[in-house]
């Protein structure tokens, strides 16, 4: 469904369920998706006890992304530390992930994606 | 990047100067203070940096002093592929010119100019590395930051063998980062912004959800409360009815113990009337029974009294009797004592008149003596006052005797003698002398004077002496003169007679003296006419009558008479105070018999009033009838207490006491029931009118909007978190990363400056860099001293030998000029040489240009290109 096509925005109130994997880069920008229509809506939640959203970053996902040496290295680990499992380190350590993304200018090219 | 030619114009105190820097090695620019060597580095980056119309401080302090013109800076530079020539006048009529001489010629002017430049130099110098690798005068000993470089970086990293090259984007990178991390954290990492303001806010709504819920139970407490207290109401009406029934009966109890009392005491007052008429009426009788009772032991005590008061009068006139017989005695004692005095006087009479008759005797005898002493003086005084002679004459007459003598010898002597010798018996006369002369005998006679002799019949010889003999015979006849003079003064007839008249006068007087001694020896110290007067008056008083005994049986007699008057005067003395002791006994004795005849009096004094009383009373009531009265009112008595202990026990029975506390008790029961009722009244009413005021204030709806707001804010604050927490793990790893490599990286950097400082410094020289590049310590012979405790030219050393290092490290294509700028002014001679060494080791990578005003400091460096600058 397109959100953007519900009528009366701003009288609806949105509860997600979302289950599925998805790269950094794919959360990123369900991230910046669900932020962007956050704000239209009057009120949209992720329903967190009937979502089951799995990060997993893909093998090429950060090897393009311009930067070497111990800055390569940090990604790195930081990409292990996202595959470990679920729990919150993993969750910050995707969430770094998403940032590093942005801040590289990789990030953006998926904004808008639903 | 290399300097290939410097031109300043109007450039502070500079009016024109040109210089040509060679393509490699150590530069010395040397040149006096002020001349302006400080300056050329100033101008350099004020044109590679500053845009020619810039107003910065940094332009405006070079404008020159000296002219109104602007101040040029040309220079002529090449870099990586460039070479060009770069013009700048600033302050006025500005003006920016660029020639591009290689690798294509190109023309450019004013801000075009300038990008381009900083284009060309963003290719292809490390600017970092460029301001770092100089050591100016004001920071010389300030430790070098070399971590910013990337050609520094980047060469550290190709040493370090680090096959993942950097791409150049991580600075940029990690600046990001820190620019993220700021909006959540401080640099210290406490936190901050965003993420403290959803902390803050999520606090807020919480707390505005606890207050709101805070509200709400306020009214359901009030409500409860309502409830309960309404319940409690319709509990307390039945117990009320109740209270009230009870309180009823104990009243009734207690109305009828009043009315019991009121009796009990109604009969209490009659049997106390009762009781005190009885009292009244027995005490009458009792007091007439005293009465009779009193007049009969007071008649008893009167009787004893009597015989009381006649015994004290017998004892009285006993007392009388013997103090009479007392005196009595006294009065013979007394004149016992006259007899015995008497006696005593007589006797001291008859001894003294002894003894006064003694002394008289003795008197006599004594001037008896003194009386033949004196006649005989006055014999003596007589027969002396008979005697003329005296010493004196006595003397005289010796004298002229001895005189008669001596002028007689001298007579003899002149005088011629005259012996006859007889031849027949014959006479002679010779001055009417006759002398005869018998035969054959001699006569012979002195013819002093004129002498004749006359032979009777025969002749007469004259004999006439010579002038001497005559004087000498009228010498002797004066001699005899005197002689005879003092004999008739001393009425003697011759010398012989003065010399025995003499010695019986010494006689005389010796005796006088004597019997004057004897006189006084008598006499003592009285007075002769004192004795005979004391005589005189003995034989006056001379006692008439004969004594018939001697001293001594006076003496014996006077002793015991004096005895028997100490005797009779003690004897007196006793009877005396028999006397005393019989007059007080005497005294005694009356006073008890007047004590004894006035208690006497007044007993019977007092009898007669008790007897009248007695009478009196008997006159108004007779006995018998008193006794009657009091019976009965005893009688009356008794049946009132009977009374009065009937309905004492009624009152009990009705046990008042606990009817009185079971009313109040019940009475309070119902009050406080009352008060219970009302207080819970008046409180559910105040309750009522609570909830009628939170039904107006909407604290339900409150309550759900602040909830709510908290989801919202909780929502808010867990994605800020996430994002805080994701940016605070990825700097952390990153920040680790770097460090990690950086540490790699110092390894090279600190082996080459190892390698530069051990010539300066010895084999043993060791330092410590840190990540930033910065020198930690320095080891020399194994001691570790930290770089702030370092001297002031070792530091500025060091300072040298990193930038050195870092120049000696980075690519040939990066490498920079190497500014120094009047450096070295700590370091001594030795190390000085040992410095110039390393300059020299360094001179074939780049340009080291040195600015100095003693070029002698850099004298060991050979290689040295060496440019004096002068005004």
């Amino acid at each position: 469904m397109n959100l953007d096509l519900m009528p009366d925005k701003d009288r609806t109130v949105l509860r997600l369920a979302l289950i599925g994997s998805l790269t950094v880069t794919d959360r990123a920008a369900l991230d910046a998706c669900l932020d962007k229509y956050s704000r239209l809506f009057a009120s949209l939640r992720v329903w967190d006890s009937q979502s089951d959203l799995a990060v997993i970053p893909a093998d090429n996902e950060f090897t393009d992304l311009g930067i070497g040496g111990f800055a390569a290295a940090a990604v790195e680990e930081l990409v292990e530390t996202a595959r470990a499992g679920d729990g919150e380190t993993a969750g910050d350590a995707q969430a770094a992930l998403a940032l590093l993304l942005r801040l590289t200018d990789k990030g953006s090219h998926g904004r808008g994606a639903a | 990047m290399k300097l290939h030619r410097l031109v300043l114009k109007n450039f502070r105190g500079i009016e024109h100067r040109e210089i040509e820097f060679p393509d490699h090695g150590v530069i010395v620019v040397s040149g006096a203070n002020e001349i302006g060597k400080s300056s050329m580095i100033e101008a350099l980056d004020l044109l590679l940096e500053s845009k020619d119309r810039s107003t910065k401080k940094e332009v405006k302090q070079v404008k020159p002093t000296h002219a109104d013109v602007g101040s040029e800076v040309t220079a002529e530079i090449s870099t990586g592929p460039y070479r060009f020539l770069y013009h700048k006048r600033f302050h006025k009529k500005c003006e920016t010119q660029l020639a591009v001489l290689e690798p294509r010629r190109e023309q450019h002017s004013g801000d075009e100019a300038h990008d381009r430049v900083q284009a060309m130099l963003a290719e292809t110098v490390d600017t970092e590395l460029w301001h770092a690798q100089r050591v100016l005068q004001a920071a010389a000993t300030a430790a070098v930051d070399l971590s910013g470089c990337d050609a520094l970086t980047r060469a550290l990293d190709v040493a370090a063998g680090d096959t993942a090259a950097l791409s150049g984007t991580e600075p940029l990178l990690i600046e990001r980062i820190e620019a993220e991390y700021g909006r959540y954290f401080t640099p210290t990492g406490r936190v901050t912004g965003e993420w403290s303001a959803a902390i803050a806010a999520l606090r807020d709504a919480e707390d505005e959800v606890q207050r709101c819920a805070a509200s709400v139970a306020e009214v359901d407490d009030r409500v409860n409360r309502h409830a309960v207290l309404t319940a409690e109401l319709a509990e307390l009406s039945p117990l009320q009815q109740a209270a009230a029934v009870r309180q009823a009966a104990a009243q009734a109890a207690a109305d009828k113990a009043a009315q019991l009392t009121k009796q009990l005491r109604e009969a209490e007052l009659i049997a106390a009337a009762a009781t005190a008429t009885s009292t009244a009426s027995k005490g009458a009788h009792t007091e007439r029974v005293r009465l009779r009772a009193e007049t009969d032991t007071r008649a008893a005590t009167v009787a004893s009294l009597e015989a009381e008061a006649r015994e004290a009068a017998e004892a009285q006139a006993t007392a009388r009797e013997v103090t009479a017989a007392a005196d009595a005695l006294v009065e013979q004692g007394s004149q016992l004592l006259a007899a015995a005095q008497q006696r005593a006087e007589t006797a001291r009479r008859i001894v003294d008149e002894l003894g006064r008759r003694d002394e008289a005797e003795r008197l006599t005898s004594r001037l008896g003596k003194i009386e033949a002493a004196q006649r005989e003086r006055d014999l003596l005084y007589e027969e002396l006052s008979a005697i003329v002679l005296t010493d004196n004459l006595f003397r005289q007459i010796e004298r002229a005797a001895a005189a008669v003598d001596r002028v007689n010898g001298q007579l003899a002597l002149v005088s011629a003698t005259v012996e006859f010798v007889a031849a027949a018996d014959i006479e002679l006369v010779m001055d009417d002398q006759r002398v005869s002369l018998p035969a054959g005998q001699s006569w012979s006679t002195a013819a002093g004077g004129a002498t004749e002799v006359e032979v009777p019949g025969v002749l007469t010889a004259r004999f006439t002496p010579g002038a001497t003999a005559l004087e000498i015979q009228a010498e002797f006849a004066a001699a005899q003169q005197d002689l005879a003079a003092a004999l008739a003064a001393a009425q003697v007839p011759d010398v012989a007679t003065a010399r025995l008249t003499d010695h019986r006068r010494r006689e005389l007087v010796n005796s006088r003296d004597q019997l004057t001694a004897t006189l006084v020896a008598l006499s003592g110290d009285d007075d002769v006419e004192q004795l005979r007067s004391r005589l005189a008056e003995l034989r006056a008083t001379k006692h008439e009558g004969d004594i018939a005994m001697d001293a001594a049986a006076a003496r014996a007699e006077l002793e015991d008479a004096d005895a028997a008057r100490v005797k009779a005067g003690a004897d007196l003395e006793t009877h005396r105070k028999v006397t005393a002791a019989a007059a007080a006994k005497l005294s005694e004795k009356t006073t008890l018999a007047t004590l004894s005849n006035d208690k006497l009096a007044d007993q019977r004094v007092e009898l007669i009033a008790v007897a009248d009383r007695l009478a009196g009373q008997r006159a108004t009531v007779g006995d018998e009838k008193l006794q009657a009265t009091a019976d009965e009112d005893l009688k009356a008595a008794q049946t009132a207490d009977g009374r009065v202990a009937e309905l004492s026990e009624q009152l009990a029975a009705a046990a008042p006491d606990a009817v009185a506390t079971e009313l109040a008790d019940a009475t309070k029961a119902v009050e406080a029931l009352r008060v219970r009722h009302d207080e819970i009244a008046r409180t559910l009413h105040e309750i009522s009118v609570e909830l009628t005021l939170f039904g107006t204030e909407g604290r339900k709806g409150k309550l759900d909007a602040a909830e709510t707001t908290r989801e919202h804010v909780r929502s808010e604050h867990a994605r800020v978190s996430g994002r805080a927490r994701a940016v605070a793990l990825l700097r952390s790893v990153m920040v680790r990363h770097r460090d990690t490599t950086r540490l790699r990286y110092v390894e090279p950097f600190r082996a080459e400056l190892q390698r530069l400082g051990r010539p300066v410094f010895g084999a043993s020289f060791e330092v410590d860099i840190d990540t930033d590049l910065c020198i930690l310590n320095r080891t020399l012979d194994g001691c570790t001293v930290p770089y702030e405790s370092l001297s002031g030219g070792a530091k500025e050393q060091l300072g040298i030998l990193a930038r050195l290092a870092g120049a000696a490290l980075v690519a040939k294509e990066d490498a920079v000029p190497i500014l120094i700028d009047d450096a070295l002014g700590f370091t001594d001679p030795e190390r000085l040489a040992r410095m110039a060494e390393v300059f020299d080791t360094l001179g074939e990578r780049g340009q080291v240009i040195v600015l100095t005003c003693t070029p002698a400091r850099y004298d060991g460096v050979k290689g040295a290109q060496r440019i004096e600058l002068c005004a």
